[in-house]
């Protein structure tokens, strides 16, 4: 890989990086509705005291001022940003945005990348499977699986599993990350702990999506089944054992690299429900808490690690994509 | 007269389609005699490809071979169990394809091509013993092995992906080479230069060939025999000066007549009337009477019989004699 391919990547990186902080903070800013508004007005209500002095109460308590023009907002955001300060929680002015994303960001990286790797590894096999026995029983009950399954939203399949294996079974924590009654670190009663909290979000998230792995690995098989280079590859008297792992998986996974990225950064983002539902404390959870409490300085935090993360997955999988397509290579 | 190296004998190849069955190949008996090269002439869509592929066992998925075999030193080919077909493919008979475009796996380059059908066929075999042997072979066809071997299939033009593909074919010293139309895709220079360098290895190794082609003045220049091929039988086969001299059937005249030559006035060339038979709805009888223009009342009731018509001739018309006699080329 030549060096200006990589320069070339990460500084497209980076400016995607840029125009992402920025449409971050300036949407955010245009949100309807001003939270302090309404806290004030519950605030007056409830302590029996006028409205504009329960106004000034809360924005101080929110430090907050709304009536600082947006672009000074911006250069104090910019400028912190590059100090490596995302501000403090509105709600919880004792905790840094950073802090949160300390505690949050691995265990959604932890539970999003075994899903994905699991469930990439699943549907790489049983796709290239049914690519080549197209009739059998294996293919009926894969296609009824995977018909079943993507018409299921995968906060279903949460709750689902949290009623049965959770609640009715105890067979799985009700919340959290990891038990109390073990000390955080590289020690097996921890890791242990941690996949004991981990297994149900992982599993929803690998017996929704591998289906769609399936089906894209199947139609990519079939189309490359069908190439000159594996009839070619037939006439040389090549076991089918080699097309199969050398012409057809290596050939037909590729495009499937891109999807890859793709699919991580909407597992980071879009794990609100599914987390939630097991009250696992990942991005999800704190992004569900920002946007219920209007907590814009964590949601620009937390959106902005998302982001973030997205960024990398997609840079990743560039510089992976060149090292599996030789043709990647020249450009 | 030399030996049979391979005997097709009632071959039938029917293809499956949504509309009903065809059969691409009906009942056809096809040698290739060693040491010379046979020349298969047909239009697009007359089963000569179909054909070809039977003697390796390779026809495509959707093809059924009904009836026939493929003897092949004293074996019938068709009958072999995998691991065996598997042996006598490429090392006993290799082929150039039509489409060598894209024969091979653009994500290999050419050395590991070689090598993987080389220690496939060779188990016991060291790389670095046998790379010599591939830059010999690449060096037969004029390419500089130190660059081709690490070059990657897109990396190479088509002129060289086809004379990579003819090194590639004589990789295990196979006794017969099928040559697919290995010029289709190429201009008329390159066509010239890969001729002359399947002429020399030809006349060097004394290697059996068949040749697949539409171009009558190619057979015309390679050729020891020939076989017209239509509408999935075939009408002529004999020795190519006999064919050439005397020829028994009105298609096969037709094709050789059209040729041009340099020397023709344009005005003088009359294309075969008609087109080429549906082969889902062949006409009864002989497949080429609606576009005969010596067709009677016969050749609708008869499918006419491969007959001998001259030494080593054979022809498939009902009235050879009258056809020849109208046709100036008999007196």
């Amino acid at each position: 890989m030549s060096l200006k391919y990589l320069a070339k990547r990460v500084g497209s990186a980076l400016l995607t990086l840029v125009a992402v902080t920025l449409v971050i903070f300036l949407v955010l800013r245009m949100m309807p509705g001003d939270i302090l508004e309404t806290k004030a007005r519950d605030e007056a209500a409830q302590m029996g005291i006028t409205y504009e002095e329960a106004y000034s109460r809360v924005a101080t308590r929110y430090n907050y001022n709304p009536n600082e023009p947006i672009l000074q907002q911006l250069v104090r955001y910019v400028g912190g940003l590059l100090r490596g300060d995302l501000g403090t929680s509105m709600t919880n002015p004792k905790l840094t945005v950073v802090s949160i994303l300390v505690t949050a960001l691995p265990w959604t990286l932890f539970v999003v990348s075994i899903s994905l790797i699991l469930s990439f590894i699943i549907g790489l096999q049983l796709g290239a499977v049914m690519a080549i026995r197209k009739k059998g029983i294996i293919n009926n009950i894969i296609t009824f699986y995977v018909t079943v399954v993507s018409t299921i939203p995968n906060y279903i399949v949460a709750i689902l599993l949290s009623i049965v294996l959770v609640y009715q079974l105890g067979l799985f924590p009700q919340a959290g990350v990891y038990s109390i009654d073990v000390t955080p670190g590289f020690n097996l009663p921890f890791l242990l702990s941690a996949l004991h909290h981990a297994i149900l979000p992982i599993a929803t998230y690998v017996l929704t999506s591998t289906g769609g792995w399936i089906l894209n690995m199947k139609g990519s098989s079939i189309h490359t089944l069908g190439s000159d280079y594996v009839f070619a590859a037939r006439a040389r008297g090549l076991p089918d054992s080699i097309i199969m792992r050398k012409y057809m998986k290596k050939n037909a996974m590729i495009p499937l690299v891109t999807t890859l990225a793709m699919s991580f950064g909407g597992m980071m983002g879009g794990a609100p429900l599914v987390e939630g539902q097991f009250k696992y404390l990942g991005m999800g959870t704190y992004l569900a808490t920002a946007q219920g409490e209007r907590d814009y300085i964590l949601y620009q935090g937390l959106l902005l690690c998302v982001s973030v993360s997205v960024i990398i997955a997609n840079l990743i999988a560039d510089l992976l994509y060149s090292k599996l397509d030789p043709r990647i290579r020249l450009e | 007269m030399a030996n049979n190296i391979v005997e097709i004998r009632d071959m039938t190849v029917e293809f499956k389609k949504p509309r009903g069955s065809l059969l691409a190949v009906n009942h056809v008996d096809f040698d290739i005699r060693e040491g010379c090269v046979t020349a298969l002439v047909g239009e697009s869509g007359s089963g000569k490809s179909t054909l070809a592929f039977t003697i390796l066992n390779i026809v495509n998925t959707t093809g059924n071979i009904l009836s026939g075999e493929v003897l092949y030193d004293g074996k019938d080919i068709l009958k072999l169990g995998k691991e065996e077909l598997n042996k006598y493919k490429w090392k006993d008979v290799s082929m150039i394809f039509q489409s060598a475009q894209s024969a091979l796996n653009p994500l290999m380059t050419i050395q590991q091509h070689f090598w993987e059908t080389y220690h496939v066929h060779v188990p016991s075999a060291k790389e670095e013993e046998v790379i010599p042997r591939f830059r010999q072979l690449l060096e037969n066809v004029r390419l500089d092995p130190d660059r081709v071997l690490k070059l990657y299939p897109h990396e190479l033009s088509g002129g060289m992906k086809q004379r990579v593909m003819i090194a590639f074919s004589m990789l295990l010293e196979p006794k017969v080479i099928i040559l697919d139309e290995p010029t289709t895709a190429l201009d008329v220079i390159t066509q010239d230069y890969i001729f002359s360098i399947l002429d020399r290895i030809h006349t060097e190794t004394g290697v059996s060939m068949m040749l697949l082609t539409h171009d009558i003045g190619v057979v015309a220049k390679v050729a020891d025999r020939i076989a017209v091929m239509y509408a999935g039988r075939i009408v002529e086969v004999g020795d190519i000066f006999e064919v050439f001299r005397s020829t028994a059937h009105p298609y096969a005249h037709a094709l050789i007549t059209t040729a041009p030559s340099l020397l023709d006035r344009k005005e003088d060339k009359k294309p075969i009337q008609g087109s080429p038979p549906d082969l889902m709805d062949l006409p009864s009888g002989c497949a080429f009477r609606p576009r005969c223009p010596y067709a009677a009342d016969r050749c609708r009731a008869e499918v006419p019989p491969l007959v001998e018509v001259g030494p080593d001739h054979l022809a498939a018309c009902h009235f050879v004699e009258r056809f020849q006699k109208e046709a100036g080329i008999r007196e």
